[in-house]
Formats: C-alpha cells, structure tokens, sequence
C-alpha cells in the first residue's frame, strides 16, 4: 500500500511535467543564461569552455591566411543591433585576425549600422595592433542599391563608390591608389543575420572569382551548407559558437568564448524541459490507459 | 562612358529637366483611356526588364557578342548609377509616408494618437543630433581629453548606442525566452519520426555547445569511432541530412523566384494592385 | 565569369519556357488540379471560430514592403476579411511599410463593401505601427493582448520576430494560422501555430484561393521545372561519374557545368 501510495506520487508529479507554466520556464532561461553573463562582474570567476573548431570555421581561418599580398580584403557588415550579439563577436575576431596577419581592409555594408559597428571595432583595434585609418583600413558605410550596385563596385570601385564614409574621396586614401576593382580583393567576409550571401556569390564570386567567407547568425546557418559544398563559400562561421572557434583559433577570450557558458547551460535547459515534458506526457498516457 | 561634370548648375538644371519630364510624362499617362496606360506600362517594363537578361545571357563567342560588347555592356555602369539612385529615392519615400501617415492619426484623434507625437518628437531628436554629430562635434565645447566626448558626441552616443541599440537586441533576446517555452511545448514525440528528428536535434544542439563536445571528448581523435563525437556527427548531420534538404528548398525558391520575376516582366501579374481584383 | 555560358541559357529558356507553358495551357482554358491545402481550409474555421466568440481577428503580412510575397499575403488577407465582413467581424492588419498600408486599407474597405457592409469597416483596423522589425513585433503583442484577439493569421515574409508574435499569439490561446515563405521561420511557426503552409505551398494558396489561370498556371509550370532541374541534375551526376571512368566524357562534363 505505502510502495504504491509513494509510486503513484511520483507518478502524479512527473506527469506534471507535461505542463509546467511558462512563467517557471522564463525564470529558469533568466537565471541560467544571465548568471553567467553577471557573474564576472561582480567577482565570480566561471570556467572558459574549451571549443573545438570545426571544418567550416578553420577554412573561414585559412582563407583570411591565404589572401595574397597586395590584396585586400572587404568586410560586407550587413548587420544590424538585432543581430548584434552574434556576428558582433564574429566581426570582431575576424576583424583582429586580419590585423594580426597585416592585410588591409575595406568596412562596407548593405545595412546602414553595421559599418558603424565595425568600424568600432576597427578603431579599438588599430590602437593594438597600430593600424591606420586610409592607410590599412577604411570605411565606405552604408551601400545602397543591392546586387546592381555591387556588380557595379566589381567592376569600378572607385566610379560605384566614389568617397568613404567620412566623405574623403577615395583617390585621396592611400591604401585605395591600387585598389580598382574586385581583381583587387582577394576575400569578401559578409556578416549578417539576413539572406543576403546569394547577392555576393552572384557577383563577387560567379562573375569575377573573388573568394566568399560568411559569418552568420545561427538561424540561417544550415541555409549556407550548400554554398560551403560546392566551394562558392569558403569558410563559414555559425552563430556564436562560429566566434568562439574563431576565437580559440586566435587565442584569445572574446565575446563568443564568454557566451558559451550561457549558450550551454541554455541548450541544456532546453534538452531537459523537453525531455521532462516527453517523460510527463508518458506517464500521463499510461496512467489514463489503466 | 560619360565623363562626370562638376557643375552645380547643371546639375541642378538636369535635375529641374528630368522632374520637369517626369512631371509631363505623368500628366500625359494620367489622362489618357486606362486601356492605353496600361499597355504604355508594359511596353516601359518590358524594355526595362530586357536590359540586365540580354547583356548577361548573351554568351561569349556567338553572333551576337560583338554587338553585346558594343552596345549593351558598355552601359552597365551607368544604369547600375540610375538604380543606386533610385534606391536611394526610397529613403526619402519611406519618410515621407511615415511622416504622412502619423501626422494623419494627430489630426483626426486616432487610437494611439499621443504615439504619433512620440514618432516626431524622437525623429525630429535623432535626426538634429545626428546631423550635428557628423558636421558639428564641437558645438558647444572641445573634447577637453582624449577620449573624452563633446555633449554632441555624447548626445548621440547615448541616443544610439544607449537606446536605439539596446532597445533592438532586448527585443531580439527575448526569443531566447520564447524558444524555450515552444520548445518545451511541441517537441513531443508521439511517432517514430518525431523521435528520429528528436535525436537529430539532439545532436546538432549538444554538437553546437561545448559542453556537448567535452561530453565525447574522451573519444580519441584518430580512431574509427570519432564519428560519434557530438560536433562530429552534428557537422554530419548539417552536412549530408539538412543540406541536401536545403539544397532542394533552394531549388524551389529560386524558380518560384524566376516565375515570379517573369510574370511581372510580361506584366501577366494580376491583384488588386495591379488592375484586377480576384 | 562576367556572362553567362550556353548551358546557364539553356537551363533558364527551357525553365522560363515550362513556366510560361503552364501558364498559357491555363488561359487556354485548360483545368489545372492544385491539391488541398490544410491550412487554407483552416481559415474559414478560424473566423468562424473568432465570430463565435466575438473576438476580433488579425492578420500579419509580415515585414515586407513593395514585393510580391507581401502582395501574395495581401490576396489572402482580402479573402480572410470578406469572410470576416460577411459577420460583420472586424480584422485588423498591423503594417510595417506604409505603402503597403494604403494597399491594405484599399483591400479591407473593399472586402466589406462587397459582403454588404461598409459601415463595418473600422480605418483604424488597419495599423501602420513602425518601419523597425521588433518594433513592428512589439507593437503587434500589444495588439493581441489588449484586444484578446481570437485568432492570428500570419502571412508573408517573416523573420526573426516570427516566433515572438506565434508565441504571445499561443499564450492567449488564439486559433493561428501561418504561411510564408521564408524557410527558416517555418519551424517557429509549426511549434506555435495550429496550421503552416511552407515555402511553395504560400505562393499555390492565392492560387488555390483565387482560381486565377495565371496563378494556377505558374505553379504547374513551376513544378513541371522542377522535374526538368531534377533530370538535368541527375544527368549531370551520371555524366560527372562516368567522366571519372572515360575521358572522353570530360568534354560533356566541362560543358555541363559551364566551364568550371
């Protein structure tokens, strides 16, 4: 009697499972995910997790390697403060490693906040690795017209462009005297959390070979699988995990490797209300059978 | 092709020429039977739509190429300048109707009026510390340090970064809260194929966290069974399951993209924006 | 690669020349079969349900501006508030582009106009909220909540708010009913909503709604595409393995795939 009053409690309570309100499941995800992101700042040491860089994110790495002298490379920052939190970290990194390997550099973006951003990160940066702005790096801003007007820069940059951001006319930038067209790129990098990649590979790499590297939001990252297979993308960086294994490439504790923590225990907590609500619905079932 | 002309005359004379044109041409179009406007509209379109197909389909080393060298590609520069131009008109567009549009629900007293006022307030805001951050940093007083931001700087610093930023990844984090809660809500495995998409998901979840690869960590690099490592088997599955599947989806999506694109071309559209009402 | 090679021609005219069969075979007259779609079938059941309990409805067109997945969505929602009209029920369209919402105001104040009743047409239905994406998402939860609407039809191009407007929609407990055809949004909207229509099966509804020749025509001929893709692929596969047996075979293969 007492074993199968104790069973059917423990019965009851896991079929509870099946529906737990989601006010509960709120304040789980908001502890899980923000004490981590606060601990730091008040004196809680957590663990860096150690990441293992897939296939996609080490030929993103070996690309921005293999860009020859002389060329330079275009950071395409179609994101805005939506998407901030993932290719944010993912600018940056990539924006470091190419300092770090000495190439030059041009910000642009089909978004009007992403150039911005990056070139936030640029100037943080340059101080490290002692860049100068129009003579390493520098910043056309926001690019409208879409594919149109990206062919157009493919073919004459200077004529599609014309000046920076800053509304210096590109003849007067020192680092843009040999940069004439897309013969001179040697990798576009595009960040962005929206379906833009087609626009690029249409021009840049289908019509004028130039290389294709991505960093995405984890949304739409199975979307570019395809372009990774059949080499139209050259590397591919998903989500915040896609900056943590850039990060760890480098060696260094950014933003991507911080929010791994959070990421896992928010995966994890997701993993275990699914499979409560599974074991729940069961052992509903199986009690209304009898 | 053109050689660019640095005269603010002309330009603004080109500029008054090409409204005063656009202004005629639409007078005529206004007035004259429906029947003859819409057929001006697809003569226009379908000229319009024949450029970009011809000058890129055209292949190298046919009769036609020499011709396409000669007269159509010559072209692409400046018509990829017009539709930049264009493009930039909507901006401008985009504005104005917001600003019709609100200043319509403050007149007549709509629900939600005092939002409306709000709009302008903020717009008007941003716009002005926007304007002076760019051409007047200085002001009011010099940056006194390095590093340090003039009250412009700070204005705007605090109006975007602080609030238009902000404000934009809040709303954008609150699908974490949201995923959670669906998650947990419809993932329930009532057939043998929701339990295989289970395990696939499973997978790819604990493969994209370390957590999941610390998991099968142990599992030694070089030995036959390295596929069972999380982030192993999850590229796995991104790579041979969801691409192909992604790969078909494309296929889809890029016709219907071109069907589309070619039943506005010949203007065989139909809606009740484009003539008739179904 | 600055233009197109001959095969990149012949795959596009022999495509474009499927789809514009299809679509001539139907204004010839021909009947054109587009199976049943669940969702579409739904609809009538969500108004019903939402006039029942004398909850309004809403419907979402998504973020869209002058485009025609936005359109699309526009053909439906016209066909949701003539339903609606016939009740006298009201429907509200939050827009996030305002060209758009001149369409849309067109669209409602036609539909009640044809089912008789143009006094039940409220201008303030139809609700230009921001040009902002989650603004746009919050404005629209607001909505819900504060007008315990009955049931939510999301329709068009949708992206990361997908999942915020089909869960508050979920929590009030409103009948949903979702169509776009942005791919990624789908699995937000089948874990939230109670019917989905995906990706192609979007554009085959206003197809299916309007019985419109061009329309139907399209879709046949877009599937009839498909097919010719999936030939061409598999004998491009069969040529590329062969290649690897008989040299010969390279000539075809390097012709295939355009050069490269």
């Amino acid at each position: 009697m007492r074993v199968s009053r104790i069973s059917d409690l423990i019965l009851t309570t896991l079929s509870r499972f099946q529906q737990v309100d989601r006010r509960i499941i709120y304040v789980l995800v908001w502890i899980l995910i923000g004490f981590p992101i606060v601990a730091p700042h008040v004196g809680i040491h957590l663990p860096v997790l150690p990441m293992y860089p897939t296939r996609a994110a080490r030929s993103f790495f070996e690309a921005v390697e293999s860009v020859p002298n002389g060329k330079v490379i275009l950071l395409a920052c179609d994101f805005d403060p939506g998407t901030l939190g993932e290719n944010g970290p993912q600018c940056r990194s990539v924006i470091e490693h190419i300092m770090r390997t000495g190439k030059k550099f041009i910000i642009m973006g089909l978004d009007q906040v992403g150039p911005t951003i990056a070139q936030a990160y640029a100037e943080e940066l340059a101080k490290k690795y002692g860049y100068k702005y129009g003579v390493d790096y520098c910043n056309f801003g926001w690019i409208t017209g879409g594919q149109m007007f990206l062919e157009r820069m493919c073919r004459d940059l200077h004529a599609a462009v014309k000046q920076d951001k800053a509304g210096t006319p590109l003849s007067e930038i020192p680092m843009m005297k040999n940069v004439r067209s897309a013969k001179d790129i040697g990798l576009v990098v595009e960040f962005t959390g929206s379906g833009l990649l087609p626009l690029y590979i249409a021009t840049f790499n289908a019509q004028f070979g130039v290389k294709l590297a991505q960093g995405c939001t984890g949304i739409i990252g199975p979307e570019q699988f395809p372009y990774l297979d059949t080499g139209q993308l050259s590397g591919l960086l998903v989500g915040l995990k896609g900056a943590a294994e850039y990060e760890e490439m480098l060696n260094v504790v950014g933003g991507g490797k911080r929010a791994m923590l959070p990421q896992s225990a928010g995966h994890l907590l997701i993993i275990i209300l699914v499979a409560l609500g599974n074991i729940g619905m069961w052992v509903a079932r199986r009690a209304e059978r009898r | 092709m053109f050689q660019p002309v640095e005269s603010a005359i002309l330009n603004i004379a080109l500029m008054a020429l090409c409204v005063l044109v656009s202004v005629i041409f639409l007078g005529v179009l206004h007035n004259v039977p429906p029947n003859l406007r819409m057929r001006v509209i697809m003569v226009v379109t379908f000229i319009a739509g024949l450029y970009y197909p011809l000058e890129f389909f055209i292949p190298d080393g046919t009769v036609l190429t020499p011709l396409r060298n000669r007269y159509l590609t010559p072209f692409l520069n400046p018509i990829g300048d017009a539709v930049a131009v264009m493009a930039a008109f909507t901006v401008g567009i985009g504005i104005t109707n917001l600003c019709i549009v609100h200043a319509r629900n403050i007149s007549q007293r709509r629900e939600g009026w005092g939002n409306s006022v709000v709009f302008f307030i903020s717009m008007i805001l941003m716009f002005v510390v926007t304007l002076a951050n760019h051409y007047a940093p200085n002001l009011f007083c010099k940056a006194t340090a390095e590093g340090m931001m003039t009250p412009v700087q700070a204005a705007f610093s605090i109006m975007f970064d602080g609030v238009y930023t902000a404000l934009n990844a809040t709303v954008f984090s609150l699908l974490a809260f949201f995923i959670t809660s669906a998650a947990y809500r419809a993932f329930r495995i009532r057939t043998a194929e929701a339990a295989l998409l289970m395990a696939g998901a499973l997978i790819v979840m604990l493969g994209q966290v370390p957590v999941g690869m610390w998991l099968t960590h142990w599992i030694p690099d070089e030995s036959i069974f390295r596929f069972l490592r999380f982030e192993v088997l999850s590229e796995w599955l991104l790579a041979n399951i969801n691409m192909p599947a992604q790969r078909g989806i494309l296929f889809g999506v890029w016709v219907g993209a071109l069907a589309m694109a070619l039943r506005i071309w010949l203007s065989l559209e139909r809606g009740g924006y484009f003539g008739r009402q179904f | 690669m600055e233009h197109a090679q001959l095969i990149h021609l012949l795959v596009i005219g022999v495509v474009s020349a499927l789809i514009l069969y299809g679509i001539l075979s139907s204004l010839r007259g021909k009947e054109l079969f587009i199976r049943r779609l669940a969702g579409i079938d739904a609809i009538e059941e969500a108004v019903g349900r939402a006039t029942e309990m004398g909850r309004p409805i809403l419907f979402s067109v998504g973020l869209g501006g002058v485009e025609i997945e936005t359109f699309q969505a526009l053909a439906i929602a016209s066909y949701v508030a003539r339903l609606a009209a016939r009740y006298r029920n009201r429907v509200i369209i939050p827009v996030i582009d305002t060209v758009i919402y001149t369409i849309a105001e067109e669209a409602l104040r036609e539909a009640y106009a044809e089912a008789g009743h143009p006094e039940a047409f409220r201008p303030e239905d139809v609700r230009f909220l921001s040009g902002s994406q989650f603004a746009y998402a919050s404005g629209v939860i607001g909505i819900m909540n504060r007008e315990r609407v009955a049931a939510n039809f999301f329709f068009g191009p949708f992206a990361a708010e997908s999942l915020i407007l089909a869960e508050t929609g979920q929590s009030i407990g409103a009948i949903q009913i979702a169509g776009t055809a942005s791919i990624l949004q789908v699995p937000f909207f089948i874990a939230a909503c109670d019917y989905t229509i995906i990706g192609e099966e979007f554009y085959a509804a206003s197809a299916y709604l309007s019985r419109d020749p061009i329309h139907l025509g399209s879709v046949v001929g877009q599937d009839y595409s498909k097919i010719a893709l999936a030939a061409f692929t598999l004998a491009g596969m069969i040529v590329a393995t062969l290649a690897t047996r008989w040299a010969e075979l390279n000539g075809l293969l390097k012709f295939l795939t355009g050069g490269q």
